[in-house]
């Protein structure tokens, strides 16, 4: 055992200080630095909700999208004409390429939506399993399993985002303006231009940072760390006013911020508990808490044809008194309680929101006011925890009409048996109000299906309806024209309005 | 060297025994991460999906065959893979693995160099400004918590002065985090050093040193130190282990991508070969931490070893 | 003996507060929100208008079981043990040392981590997670502390004297051993609060509306910039709580 040993430390200073470079590279181009609160999980976009995260990012696209004005408009397909009852056939634009270089042929992409289809339990929402074949490189004939009026909406939805896979279960090849360079889990993405995308030269490397919650992104934006911050705190607004190089955008967005109320749960099952706590929140309160947003009218964005017209009721007096009439009886405590069981609920939600995790504790208070106990959670991985049905209340945020169209969260988060019903609701009454959809592609009765729609839901509560919200964005000088739209469905696109 | 061999005997036991039992704990876990893979990726959940999940994640055969399976692959360099994101568990903590154990290492080197000068100092000129520091430091450090702190200096140096920028992850709040790592090591260590420094310096021998001419700083350099500088390689061991909690709040601080943060985020999924995977990494950590000081201790002292 | 009122005291205080609050913690007020300190609440309140002083108040309750329940768990399980292992001798010794130290070689913040992922970060669960954690390294200080009493002369004369049997070897041990060992717990549950904010402030499994110390100074970090009491007074009530805990403990 001979290795000298000189009291010095410089060796080990060394040894770390070169450590240290390793893992910290200097970039040879100055890529676009983009923090969110949230990024894909994996890079299988068949997963859970990768395929929306993927096409957030820029990476993967869909058949036909949504664009700012709110329009549903073809984006890889080049149009859809149905020729029967079940069937339909789509022709692809020409031209197009996947990012490795290929062609993007009818018999690629129905590999891919066919595998979607055999994961993702949520690409079955609208029009049951689909069935893909191939009639040339362009013409995509697709069979669905119920009647679908309007297959361009069903093309638009998060699911069902456009991919090759590839043969030897690596990563699958997409088509958006970006490609992946990177990925590490939970923390970055790095993507570079997709080189087979109109205009890639003119576009800078991204580097996506994730980060655990948006009030340390915030932190990293002021410092001049970020070149645009999606989904700032609303805080931040007012305090970067006097900073010329940073600017900071509110938008309206397609989501809504609801509480689902577990049906199925021994207390919430009863409908008048769930009455109650939909009568006892206060929605201005939560709105000004997280300051920004109005008071939901229901379950869609208040620019939606579709949505209500009114601001659904408060009124404490009337859930204390339904409360009293169903025998739960205030304690000493100030918590009710029945049969000598206390009304103590568990809310849950997700740091990927802040919003939501500020408005916990502002539903907590309300509730306590009529006497309703909570205990509550933050869960980073909500949609296994609201799977697994362990919650009373769970605090959500959702894009209620991703493709500009009512039916689809109705379908997928509502209607009995669902795979992301979370609230285990299960009403025939409602079934066979949104069963309605699948016969009509008329704009206006649709309206009237979503309004009876919405109408049953207010009635039954499985769901609480909290606030329509506004968000913000934060760019700097080099991104000033970046214009947020769309929600957070395409945060990073191909015209990000960089200026040079 | 007989020695150290049955120290190497012992560690290896150890560490066969601590994987063993996280092995078992991390398995007896409550929650089955299949339910789980299958509520989080919204997959059909026929007995078929569940069987091929168990069989392609190995949960269908019985504990110690699946734990001798995973001693032998984890040995052979493959670590598994995480049930999470499909990635294979020891690239990720490749990745992950430079910026924690720089924190680690750096932190602890920091503290090293910084404690030995204090508490010389310290130990030199009793109730002395160097004296009255390090009682401060160490009255700070231990009872405020490392994170409260980083909040504090987040403030000052990135948004006050703007001196760094908080949460890029790049040298500056690295740098952030290793001083603070720092902070409560050289607290304790200068602490252990100008005690140990003061025993030796009440010895006989030590007066025997100054009578044949030597000055209180000479002898005490000369005489006391070594001893003293063994005690803090001593305390090192304990240290090391602190070093690794508190590097978990700063990569939660600073958001930086280390594998505690890692941990943090595959627990609630019940990512197995994650969690054993990161459970051996500390251990490997402390072992190697542990390895370090007694060779230096070897070196310095070969006696007492 | 003299030294246990001090640290009883200070729980005794931390528990008060838990009782006794000027407002309900948890009550929200969205009009008064980041107010500063007035007659009504003392020390402002927060980004939802809660009381400050009331959330603080409650918070230390929490952090006071904690420190109850690692320093009652750590101070039986390790003392016991230790003294166990340096009387017993032989293979037994040996045994309770390597396990205790196999116990060290995984690191305290890591089992409670662990811990409160499994079974929810609640003060009693990250008390036991943390005091089962102290059981090692007490166990290791317990049995060297317990060696050099042995070794000194009275031990070995009133061993000398026939004094076997195990009831008289700790009444004559016990006194000994027992003020360093209390100092030793006291530091180890100063530290366990330390420990269960960096617990709350990582977040894993807690209740984040309830009003923990560490889960506030994340809940408010934010506001270090409009409103930095925020982030302050919580750092300032566990650093004092902890600093004087210490201090009550070594004297």
């Amino acid at each position: 055992m001979s290795i000298p040993f000189r009291p010095r430390l410089s060796g080990a200073l060394i040894a770390t200080s070169a450590l240290v470079a390793v893992a910290w590279p200097v970039a040879a181009t100055e890529p676009l630095r983009v923090g969110a609160t949230f990024i894909t999980s994996g890079v299988d976009p068949a997963k859970g909700s990768n395929g929306w995260a993927l096409t957030s990012h820029g990476v993967g696209e869909n058949l036909f999208t949504v664009d700012r004005q709110g329009k549903l408009v073809p984006e890889l397909a080049e149009k859809a004409e149905r020729t029967g009852e079940l069937t339909w056939t789509i022709t692809l634009k020409a031209g197009r390429r996947f990012s490795d270089g290929s062609p993007v042929t009818a018999a690629a992409l129905a590999a891919g939506f066919e595998r979607t289809f055999a994961n993702n339990k949520a690409a079955l929402a609208t029009g049951g399993k689909l069935s893909f074949a191939a009639a040339d490189d362009l013409t995509l004939k697709v069979s669905t399993e119920r009647p679908v009026p309007l297959i361009e909406a069903l093309f638009a939805e998060w699911p069902l985002i456009a991919y090759k896979p590839s043969a030897e279960g690596g990563q699958a090849i997409f088509t958006g303006p970006y490609e992946i360079a990177d990925f590490k889990a939970d923390a970055a993405l790095q993507l570079k231009p997709n080189t087979h995308f109109e205009g890639a030269s003119k576009r800078a490397s991204v580097t996506l940072k994730r980060f655990g919650d948006a009030q340390a992104m915030a932190l990293a934006f002021q410092s001049g760390e970020l070149d645009l911050a999606f989904g700032l705190p609303s805080e931040i607004a007012t305090r970067l006013k006097g900073d010329p190089a940073l600017t900071v955008k509110s938008f309206a967005v397609g989501y809504q911020y609801f509480a689902f109320l577990n049906t199925t749960r021994p207390v919430v099952q009863d409908k008048s508990v769930r009455q109650a706590i939909d009568l006892a929140v206060d929605r201005k309160e939560l709105a000004a808490a997280i300051n920004g947003g109005t008071p939901a009218t229901g379950a869609y964005a208040p620019y939606f044809p579709f949505a209500g017209s009114q601001a659904r009721p408060t009124d404490p007096a009337k859930a204390a008194a339904i409360l009293d009439a169903a025998g739960w009886t205030k304690g000493a405590d100030g918590i009710r309680a029945k049969d000598g069981k206390a009304l103590k609920l568990l809310a849950i939600t997700y740091p990927q929101r802040p919003d939501l995790v500020t408005m916990l504790p502002v539903v907590k208070a309300q509730l306590a006011r009529i006497g309703i106990g909570l205990d509550t959670q933050i869960v980073d991985n909500i949609s296994e925890a609201a799977a697994s049905g362990n919650f009373d209340i769970a605090l959500w945020a959702q894009h209620t009409a991703p493709s500009g169209d009512p039916a689809f969260f109705l379908n997928s988060m509502l209607r009995s048996g669902a795979s992301l019903n979370y609230t285990k609701y299960a009403s025939p009454d409602f079934d066979a109000i949104i069963d309605r959809f699948a016969t009509t592609g008329d704009p206006a009765e649709r309206i009237q299906i979503a309004l009876d729609a919405q109408a049953k839901l207010f009635d039954d509560v499985p769901v609480s309806f909290l606030v329509s919200p506004v968000w913000y964005v934060g760019v700097s000088e080099r991104l000033q024209g970046y214009e947020p739209w769309g929600s957070d469905y395409h945060v990073l696109r191909a015209d990000i309005g960089e200026s040079k | 060297m007989k020695r150290l061999a049955s120290w190497g005997l012992q560690t290896a036991l150890g560490l066969l025994v601590v994987s063993f039992a996280a092995f078992t704990i991390i398995t007896l876990m409550p929650a089955d991460p299949v339910e789980i893979a299958i509520r989080t990726w919204n997959l059909p959940a026929t007995d078929e999906t569940v069987a091929a999940l168990r069989q392609d994640w190995g949960l269908d055969r019985p504990l110690i065959s699946r734990y001798l399976r995973w001693g032998w692959d984890f040995l052979h360099g493959d670590w598994g893979r995480s049930f999470r994101t499909g990635e294979p568990v020891l690239t990720e903590f490749l990745h992950r693995l430079p910026l924690s154990l720089s924190i680690g290492i750096a932190g602890l080197c920091l503290a090293l160099m910084l404690a030995l000068p204090l508490g010389f100092a310290a130990a030199v000129k009793p109730g002395g400004l160097a004296d009255r520091f390090s009682r401060l430091l160490s009255v700070f450090t231990q009872s405020t918590p490392v994170f409260a702190t980083g909040l504090v200096l987040i403030w000052v140096f990135g948004v006050q002065l703007r001196w760094i920028r908080p949460f890029a992850n790049d040298g500056a709040s690295l740098v952030l985090a290793i001083t603070l790592v720092a902070l409560h090591s050289t607290a304790v260590l200068t602490r252990v050093y100008r005690q140990s420094l003061q025993e030796a310096a009440t010895q006989p021998w030590f007066a025997t040193a100054r009578a044949k001419g030597l000055s209180e700083t000479q002898a005490l350099w000369r005489h006391a130190h070594p001893s003293a500088f063994y005690a803090v390689l001593a305390a090192v061991h304990s240290e090391a282990g602190w070093v690794i909690g508190s590097a978990a709040a700063m990569e939660i601080l600073f958001g930086l991508p280390g594998i505690s943060q890692f941990l943090v985020q595959s627990i609630s999924m019940r990512d197995q070969m994650v969690l054993q995977s990161y459970v051996m990494v500390v251990a490997f950590w402390m072992v190697s931490v542990d390895l370090l000081a007694r060779l230096i201790m070897l070196r310095l002292e070969p006696r007492l070893t | 003996m003299k030294r246990m009122p001090l640290p009883l005291l200070l729980l005794a205080l931390l528990f008060a507060g838990g009782l006794w609050q000027p407002h309900n913690p948890d009550a929200v007020d969205i009009v008064s929100r980041h107010i500063g300190p007035t007659f009504t609440h003392p020390l402002g309140t927060d980004h939802l208008g809660r009381d400050l002083l009331s959330r603080l108040l409650a918070g230390g309750f929490r952090t006071g079981i904690v420190i109850l329940a690692v320093g009652v768990i750590g101070l039986v399980g390790g003392s016991l043990l230790g003294t166990l292992a340096a009387l017993l001798g032989g293979w037994r010794e040996v045994a309770i040392l390597k396990a205790s130290q196999m116990f060290i070689m995984v690191p305290t913040l890591i089992v409670a981590l662990t811990a409160a992922a499994v079974f929810g970060l609640s003060p009693l669960s990250a008390g036991v997670a943390l005091g089962l954690a102290a059981i090692g390294p007490l166990t290791v200080f317990t049995h060297a502390l317990t060696r050099r009493v042995l070794s000194q002369p009275f031990m070995l004369g009133a061993e000398a004297l026939g004094v076997r049997s195990s009831g008289k070897l700790f009444r004559h041990l016990l006194p000994n051993t027992l003020p360093s060992i209390l100092t030793y717990v006291g530091n180890q549950s100063g530290s366990a609060a330390i420990a269960y904010a960096s617990l709350a402030f990582i977040g894993l499994g807690a209740d984040p509306s309830l009003p923990d110390w560490g889960g506030m100074l994340f809940e408010y970090r934010m506001f270090v910039f409009d409103d930095p009491m925020l982030v302050l007074w919580p750092t300032l009530a566990l650093a004092g709580t902890v600093f004087l805990f210490n201090r009550a403990c070594d004297r």
